[in-house]
């Protein structure tokens, strides 16, 4: 659906955003779930993104497309709750305590339901590679929107796209050795 | 489809959900639904809840004006009122950009010159519109304060607690103080005096004092596109004020003065 037309409007309709959550619900929660690594946290985060978008719809300029104007105000809220001390107190907790042999829930959770191996070795990069690739290979977005929504420079983009995509290269051949030797 | 320069698990990538499983759910979206277009929770509150409200913000009224009425007469007072007092969480940008730029019918997003934090969780910011804009010389000043409502986080017209307090806007319709020197109306909240203004480039800083001897080192700010400004903030104590502006070199020294006296309306 375009959406152009938001940005000369005022108010968002109910029928505008039982749209938007239609066809970006799915993609704001994957943005949240993956700097965050927590379903608790990516439930919040995409409730409040569209509660935002709905309540603050003067915020979209048009300048962008809609869903990255959505994506920008996922990953402003995402990383003001990984900076929050809940998220240090509840989800660094969780990672910590099942060190050793133990997987911790989530963790579990991503080897069950991540939807290939790709997926399943993206999850382990740091988050910043997690989502340069999310925001390059999954949304195809252009490096100079990249940067835009990451407040970073365009080169900047270039060279953690250039690592991420190395070091899943990497864990995918690892994985693939590991296999075969197996 | 892989245009060739990507890595070959790419695809894997673009075609795949990350998951397999629907998270974002039809009972999810349906509770955003009936939050975003629900009763307005502030409608909601009860009597009990609106009670406490009006208590905790009388409270912090009282406060602010306890403040200012109590602050000792100093000789020195280089750093503005702002500094004193309770300051509330960090203001983060994207909420910030919301709340100043709110009911902006121009379109474009205004560039912060200042923030700054003042008493009673409340923070200043001056801004002005980019070039491309065409609007230019008009100096925007907004207070935004941070409100807690007991954990009712949906209780309020802001976001994540922060409000719009004080807003200004319109042309800069300033007076020359001195060769260099340019100030625009004076404008009042509170308890406090905004004063701000332009400068030339061969002026490093300004410095307001009172007749009392008291005096307040204004911030110099320079802006992408439309020159050097200056701000400072003074306690509003009398009905009638006067104060000596001198424009300072890079040593502090003191290149001219003049003295404004500050009209209060009753």
């Amino acid at each position: 659906m375009d959406y152009s037309y938001l940005k000369y409007a005022i108010e968002m309709d109910a029928q505008t955003l039982e749209s938007l959550m239609r066809d970006y619900g799915q993609e704001i929660w994957n943005y949240a779930f993956l700097i965050c690594r927590s379903r608790s946290m990516a439930d919040d985060i995409a409730q409040e993104v569209f509660l935002k978008a709905y309540r603050h719809l003067e915020s979209f300029r048009g300048e962008a497309s809609v869903k990255t104007w959505l994506l920008r105000i996922t990953r402003n809220l995402s990383y003001n709750y990984r900076n929050s001390a809940f998220f240090r107190r509840t989800l660094l907790l969780d990672r910590i305590i099942p060190s050793g042999h133990h997987r911790s829930a989530e963790q579990a959770y991503l080897d069950e339901e991540a939807s290939n191996e790709v997926w399943r070795q993206v999850f382990n990069l740091p988050a910043k590679h997690r989502e340069v690739l999310l925001l390059h290979a999954r949304h195809q977005l252009p490096l100079v929107e990249i940067a835009s929504l990451l407040d970073i420079p365009e080169g900047t983009v270039k060279s953690r796209l250039y690592i991420a995509r190395q070091r899943l290269s990497k864990l995918l051949k690892e994985d693939d050795a590991h296999e075969q030797w197996v | 489809m892989n245009n060739g320069s990507n890595p070959e698990w790419y695809d894997a990538l673009k075609l795949d959900q990350p998951l397999r499983s629907r998270t974002f759910t039809d009972k999810m979206a349906a509770d955003i639904h009936n939050r975003a277009l629900g009763k307005p929770a502030r409608q909601a509150m009860s009597w009990r809840k609106r009670r406490t409200l009006g208590a905790v913000l009388i409270a912090a009224a009282l406060c602010f004006i306890v403040f200012f009425t109590n602050m000792p007469e100093q000789s020195l007072v280089t750093d503005p009122p702002s500094h004193a007092g309770a300051t509330g969480p960090e203001l983060d940008r994207e909420i910030r950009d919301l709340l100043i730029n709110y009911r902006s019918k121009t379109g474009w997003k205004k560039q912060v010159l200042l923030q700054k934090p003042l008493p009673d969780n409340q923070v200043i910011i001056y801004s002005v519109m980019p070039k491309e804009s065409g609007l230019k010389d008009n100096i925007y000043i907004d207070i935004l304060q941070w409100k807690d409502y007991g954990g009712s986080k949906a209780i309020g017209t802001g976001v994540d607690g922060w409000s719009h307090m004080f807003s200004v806007d319109g042309p800069y319709t300033y007076m020359t103080v001195m060769d260099g020197v340019t100030m625009d109306a004076v404008t009042t909240v509170g308890n406090m005096h905004l004063f701000h203004g332009k400068l030339a480039y061969d002026i490093d800083g300004i410095r307001l004092s009172d007749s009392s001897g008291n005096y307040w080192d204004a911030e110099t700010v320079q802006s992408q596109f439309s020159g050097n400004y200056w701000f400072a903030i003074t306690p509003a104590t009398s009905k009638l004020e006067e104060y000596t502006v001198a424009a300072l070199d890079k040593k502090g020294k003191v290149m001219g003065t003049n003295k404004y006296l500050l009209p209060i309306a009753e």
